[in-house]
Order: C-alpha cells, then structure tokens, then sequence
C-alpha cells in the first residue's frame, strides 16, 4: 500500500515536473500562448460544426503548444456564443468557431455585427445541390423551373430553417430564375433533406454532403450542383451555372476571435489554423463527415465574409417579404 | 472450437464478442449510469462529448462505448427520479409520476427494482424488434410526414388529461400554461421573434430540461423545506421494505409491461420524438387498462412499469429508424451519426446491404449492456438508497447543487440556471395549490413539435394534407376517443346506476 502511495507522488511529481519545463520553455520562446485557450462552439455538441471544432483542437495544441478548451455555448442560431464572444478580453485566449450566421444574422434582428469580431480563418467549406426524389418528373434543372412558372407557388421545396444558409440560397435560386416557389423549413438538415426523399416536398437544397445520405439509398437524384465546377465525386451532374442559373453556395466553418485581438496574436493563429487544416488526420475526417477541408487566412477571411453579407442581404430581405 | 458457419450475422456477432470490445461495453455503462443518474446531463451529452474520444476506436468498440451509453442512461436516470423526483434526463419524466409516490409509501426498493427489471424488457423487446424488422419498420416510419406528425402530437396532447390524476380543469390550465412556455422562441416557419422581450437566449425558446428540473426536483425540495415540521408523520424513505417482486406482483405486471413495449416500440420508431413522450403515452394507456385506475399517479407499480418499459422500449424503434432512414430517431442518435459517418459508415436505406453485419452487432452490443446494466442496477441499488439516510437538511442541499450544476452544464449558460430557479418557484405555486406538473411539461414538450408540424403540413397541401393521410386521419380519431370517451362512458355508468335505483356512487367530494 505504501509503495503505491509512493509511486503515485512520485508519478505525479514527474507529471509536474514535466509540466513546469513545458511552460517554461514556452515563456522563453514567446509570451503567447502561455496558458489555456479556450474555443467556443456555438452550436450543441455533435453537429458538424461541433466536430470541426473537436477535430481542430489537437491539432492546434500541437501548433502552439497551449491546451485548447473545447466547450459548446449553444442557442439562438450560434449567437449566445458570438455575444459571448465579443464580450470576452481580446487577448487570443478566447476564440470561437463560426459559420455564415455571423454574417447575415445581423439581417435578421439579431445583435450580431461582424465588425465586432477578427476572423482567424476558415477551416471547411460545404457545398450546396439541388436535389429531388428520385422519382420526381424532373430531369433537369429546366424541368423544375418549367413547372414552377406553370404553376406559380405550387413547387416546395424543404429548407434546414428560415434564414438559413440554404433557405437564403433558394431565394437567389427564386431571383435568378424568375419564379415562385413554396419553402417547408424543418428543424435542422437531416429532417429537410428526410422530407425530400420521402416525397413530402419537391426539392431539397442542402448541403452536397447531407443530402448524399439519401442519394446513395436511392431516394433522392441530384438535379444540380450550386458549385463553380462539377464535383468530381459526381462528375454526371451538371452546375446550376451549366443550366442556365448562375447560383454556387456552400456553407462554410471558421474560427475568429473579438475585435482587438493584437494582430501578432491574430496572425499566430491563422497560421496555426492554417497548419491545422491542411494537416492529413484533419484531411481524412472532415472528407469522411462529407465536408470539404477549405483553407483560408485571416485576411482572405475578412474579406470573404464582406461578401458574404453583401450577398445574403438582399436574399434575407426577400425571404422576410414572402 | 465449433466451425461456425460464417454469416454476416455470425460475423457480427463475433466482432462484439472480443476481449476489447466488451471492456468498451463495460466502460460505457459505467459512464450511462452515472450520466443517467445526474439530472441535467443528457445521455445526448454525454455521447456528443464521448465520441471526441472514440473517433479513434475501430467502429465496433466506438459503437460499443456509444450505445451502452445510452443503454445505461436509461437505467441510472430512474433512480433520481423515484427518490428525488427529479427525472435524470427527460425519459423518465413518466417515472415520477408514481416512482416518488411509491418511495413516499416506504416502497422505494421494490419500486427501484420494478423500474429496472421493467426497464429491461422493455429494452429488449425493443431490440428484438430491431433484430427482426428493422428495414420493414422503417419504411413505415418513412410515412411520418408533417400531417401524421401533426396528427401523433395531438394524441399525444390528449394525454394530458390522464396525468391530470383527477384533477382535469387544473391539469389543463397547467398545460395551457405549458403551451403557451412553449411559443416563446422564433416562429419555426417565418423566423419572427415570439414573447422573446429582448432577451437573447430566448430566440432558441425556453429551455426544458431546466424547466422539468425545476418543476420535479427543486420544487419538491422547496415544498419539504416549507413543510419540514408537519412531515414527521410520514414514513421516512430510508425505510426500503421488501426489495424484490414476488410472482403475484410480477403477474399484475405482465400487462402493463406488454402496453409499455408496444407503445415504446411504435413511438420509437417515428423520428424525434423519444422516450420522454413514449413513457407518458404508456403510462396513460395502462392507466386506462388498468383495473386499479385510482391508483395511478399516487404510487402504482403498473403505472410505473408501464412508463418505464415504454421509454426503453423505444431505443430499439429510434435505432432501427436512424440506421434505415439516416434520419435521427431521437437527438441521441443525431449525435451518433455523426461518429458513424467518421467511421465510414453512413446510416441511411444504402446501410443494411453495404455492412449486413452491423445490425448484428449493434443488436448484440445493446443486449449484452442491458444485462449487464441490470444486474449492476440491482447490485448496486442499496448504496444509492444509502444517500437518502442523510439527514434531510443536507440532502436538500445536495439535491439543490447537483440540480444547479446539471442545469448549467446543459449549455454552459447561466440563464439556464435562472430559467430553472423560476420554474421550481411556480413548480412550488403549482405543487402547494394542486396543479400537476405533467401536463404543463406536455405541452412545453409537444408544442412546437405541434406548431411546427401543422404549419408544414399547411403549407404543402392546406388542410387536405391532413385529411387526405389515413394514418393521421385514424390518429386524429384515437385522440378524439381519448377525450370523449372517458366522461361518456362515466355518464352511462351514473345513467345505469340510476335506473338500478342505487345511489350516485359516492366518489370524490
């Protein structure tokens, strides 16, 4: 009994010991990061955004040598944790994971303003498709818009949730293409994406990942890629673009922190995030969860989510007229 | 050695059957009881949080770890719930209805072994039914559309009347009250603010599992504290009496068993709705079957055997949908697909010819934890029922902490804690003046899942949706009956009473 008592005090006394040089060195090669950093995730745990963030955290502690806390702030559409985010010291010790909502919630009487926050960078993208159940009279993207403008407002189609990333695409999709049509949003993309296969709704636009779930069962039949170029897992579906209607969207994961943040901190991270997602572990999970690893830096990010906004304004506005 | 012929179900079977993987099996039990037992943490949570580290495992032992989770959990979260009152997660909401009165009447042991044993069968009914007819049953479950949904929900509201135990014009002004909790939050359909007053966390809608801790556990703490010197005369609960069911018990329990199994199965199978309504549906249907009605709702042991069976009875169901469809059965299995899809294997119709070995596996993984899960729950009750020969003083206290930190730790929010604060208040208010909690946490539950679902159905076709569906149109009419029949049927009793010449039967004042 007294040897295990020793053995243990001498375990955790090395464990120390081990820990107190770890930290020293780190003090000596820079001031940053020299204690836990914590990454928020706005989102309830086990989502894909969920699983970004759990999959980005080892590789990030790797890169910079601090512990990265993982923790989930969820609740309306991601912005208690974006409030809570912009709250926090802008020091690079608070961080949080984001999606397109940052962007575009502010169109939606939500108090979230992007310029309250400095992205790191983005870490995966999900592009979008038009898809029907697999019996559905349509054969192409031509054959939907034919229908909907011979009858105005009887095509549904199922959305993940109002304002959502692919509820707004569809509204570009309406714009583009002159026509009517009838959104059923559901709670969340596997219930929408469910709909479609079951029949329920005309056409599901989500996420090429969600929806291949049901493509591969043979319920649902892509109609059309809302991506610049074919994807080449499926090199027989034609682009929207390739039909006539000009329209790509994707969703997309990133990881920002408050406004503030001193720009050595910033830039230290988005090369972290940077070695993080190109790393082959990160790579092969998000491939396997159907997302496509998508890397950009921080100033590429800023940027990027200015369009974003510009974008989605005009598309919200005609979501909220319907 | 036997040469077993090798079958994809053989195979699956042997891939659980390895040293390593039922160390996993054991590992996840370990964590489901003790998740299960802590109020406020959520099988769902635990599995969200577990699966950062079974990403690793090879797909067997993570679905190992994964699943006895969630078998466990729904073991461990009854024993708050009969000797606290305060459901572990929301799946065993229908377990306080007559688990606390029962550990009042001095009856907490055989009440925890019930529970168990009912748990138990229910879970392996519902196994048996994923083994058998998981593709078939699915496509069934495929018929769920809004209407249907719809049409499910509204039966499921009718309920509130049975766990009204008498009281009706109370119990539906408390599921009025619930429903209206439950239009706070965005408009499902246009994304409007409702009732939200500015404040922030309302966007997502109040937060239930902080109101259900505070309607049941806190509130009841609240209402012992304020009653603490008239309570002396009542039996203290450490006082366990008989611990096992003899066989006439067990024979009263056949029945309710058999309603809590089917109707389990049936709701389980139908995506996102889970347990929680699976086991006051049960609880009501056996209430109605019963020949000791009078008894539910103040500590019957078919009421909650017949709750308890139902809610694990629709694992089997929520697993066979998630893995047939790639639609989520409950938010527990959501979080699984996830994992799943890490490990290369996408739930979903393609599933059951791409990897014909996993049904067996997955079934065997989910029978070997429920026994196992048993036997540990009737092995280890004795300790619990240990924490409740405390003082009550300091039980309150305990009870008041674990209520607070499970609460928080739903979704790191502090506004949760103060959401539950308020409801146990007004849970105390609806306690102290007879207004039963269940109907209230019905219709919190229910009620989006109404909204949301008439106004899809209405926006696809208008009412024709509905009433075009036989399976909505026939649950619509179960609901009907539900309403009607009970007060018709009392009528015809008092009619024929009075033609006898006898008496109005004298019942409550």
């Amino acid at each position: 009994m007294k040897n295990i008592v020793r053995s243990l005090a001498l375990g955790a006394a090395t464990v120390l010991a081990f820990t107190g040089c770890a930290s020293g060195q780190q003090a000596a090669t820079g001031d940053y990061p020299s204690r836990d950093i914590r990454l928020v995730v706005p989102w309830a745990a086990g989502g894909s955004g969920d699983l970004t963030a759990r999959s980005l955290a080892p590789l990030l502690e790797a890169d910079l040598g601090a512990s990265i806390i993982v923790e989930n702030r969820p609740g309306a559409n991601g912005s208690v944790g974006y409030n809570w985010l912009k709250d926090q010291d802008p020091d690079g010790y608070s961080l949080a994971v984001m999606g397109v909502e940052v962007a575009i919630l502010q169109f939606q009487n939500y108090d979230v303003d992007p310029a309250d926050f400095i992205p790191i960078g983005q870490a995966s993208s999900g592009p979008g498709a038009i898809a029907v159940p697999v019996d559905s009279p349509y054969l192409s993207l031509q054959d939907l818009i034919d229908d909907a403008k011979a009858n105005p407002g009887d095509v549904t189609f199922s959305s993940p949730g109002v304002g959502s990333v692919w509820d707004s695409t569809v509204q570009g999709f309406k714009e583009l293409a002159g026509i009517e049509l009838k959104n059923v949003p559901y709670d969340g993309s596997a219930p929408a994406v469910a709909a479609a296969a079951a029949g329920d709704v005309d056409f599901s636009t989500d996420g090429i990942g969600n929806q291949k779930i049901q493509v591969d069962a043979g319920k649902l039949r892509y109609l059309a890629m809302l991506t610049d170029e074919r994807d080449p897992n499926n090199p027989d579906v034609p682009t929207a673009k390739e039909q006539g209607v000009d329209l790509q969207n994707a969703s997309w994961i990133g990881v920002m922190v408050p406004a503030g943040t001193p720009d050595d901190v910033v830039q230290k991270l988005s090369s972290a995030l940077k070695t993080a997602v190109t790393d082959p572990a990160y790579i092969k999970i998000m491939e396997a969860a159907n997302q496509l690893p998508f890397q950009r830096d921080s100033a590429e990010m800023a940027t990027f989510i200015d369009e974003e906004a510009t974008r989605y304004g005009p598309w919200i506005e005609l979501a909220q007229r319907d | 050695m036997i040469n077993i012929v090798a079958s994809p179900v053989t195979d699956g079977i042997l891939a659980v059957l390895q040293p390593d993987t039922l160390i996993y099996i054991v590992l996840g039990i370990c964590i489901g009881m003790l998740v299960g037992a802590f109020p406020g943490v959520t099988a769902t949570m635990a599995i969200a949080l577990a699966s950062g580290f079974t990403l690793t495992l090879e797909p067997t032992q993570g679905l190992a770890v994964l699943l006895t989770i969630y078998v466990a959990a729904q073991f461990g979260d009854r024993v708050p719930a009969i000797l606290l009152n305060t459901p572990g997660t929301p799946s065993s909401i229908s377990t306080t209805f007559d688990g606390y009165p029962l550990a009042l009447q001095g009856k907490a042991g055989l009440a925890l072994t019930t529970s168990a044993f009912g748990s138990a069968v229910g879970m392996i009914f519902g196994i048996a039914i994923l083994a058998i007819a998981a593709v078939p049953l699915s496509a069934f479950a495929m018929q769920f559309g809004p209407p249907e949904m719809f049409a499910l929900v509204v039966f499921g509201l009718t309920m509130m009347v049975g766990v009204s135990s008498g009281r009706i014009i109370k119990g539906l002004a408390a599921g009025a009250f619930g429903l209206v909790l439950s239009a706070a939050g965005r408009d499902p359909i246009t994304g409007d603010p409702r009732f939200t007053f500015g404040i922030l966390e309302l966007n997502g809608g109040i937060p239930f599992i902080a109101v259900i801790i505070g309607f049941f556990g806190v509130a009841e703490v609240l209402n012992q504290i304020i009653t603490r010197h008239k309570q002396h005369h009542a039996k203290p609960v450490t006082q366990m009496g008989q611990w096992m069911p003899d066989a006439r018990l067990l024979r009263r329990l056949a029945k309710p068993m058999g309603i809590g199994a089917v109707t389990g199965s049936v709701v389980g199978l139908v995506p996102a709705v889970g347990g929680d309504i699976a086991g006051i549906i049960a609880w009501d249907n056996a209430k109605r079957a019963s020949k000791r009605k009078d008894e539910f709702g103040k500590g019957s042991f078919e009421g909650l055997t017949a709750g308890d069976t139902a809610s694990t009875a629709t694992l089997g169901g929520s697993v066979a949908t998630t893995m047939a469809l790639g639609v989520p059965g409950d938010s527990v299995m959501a979080v699984m697909i996830g994992s799943m899809m890490i490990w290369g294997i996408q739930p979903g119709p393609a599933l059951f010819s791409t990897h014909p070995d996993l049904i067996s596996s997955l079934v065997t993984i989910m029978l070997i934890a429920t026994v196992l899960t048993l036997v540990l729950s009737l092995l280890r009750m004795r300790g619990m029922v240990k924490l409740l020969e405390l003082p009550s003083r300091y039980l309150w206290v305990i009870i008041l902490i674990f209520c607070m930190v499970g609460t928080y730790s739903v979704s790191n929010s502090i506004f949760d804690v103060f959401t539950m604060m308020i409801a146990s208040l007004v849970g105390l208010f609806m306690l102290r003046f007879g207004f039963p909690a269940g109907p209230a946490v019905l219709g919190l539950i229910l009620g989006p899942l109404a909204e949301s679902n008439l106004r899809r159905a209405l926006i696809i076709d208008g009412w024709a949706s509905i009433f075009t569906s036989p399976i909505a149109v026939v649950l619509l009419l179960i609901a009907l009956g539900a309403l009607i029949l009970p007060p018709l049927r009392g009528l015809v009793q008092r009619r024929k009473n009075a033609s006898k010449g006898s008496d109005l039967p004298s019942m409550v004042p």
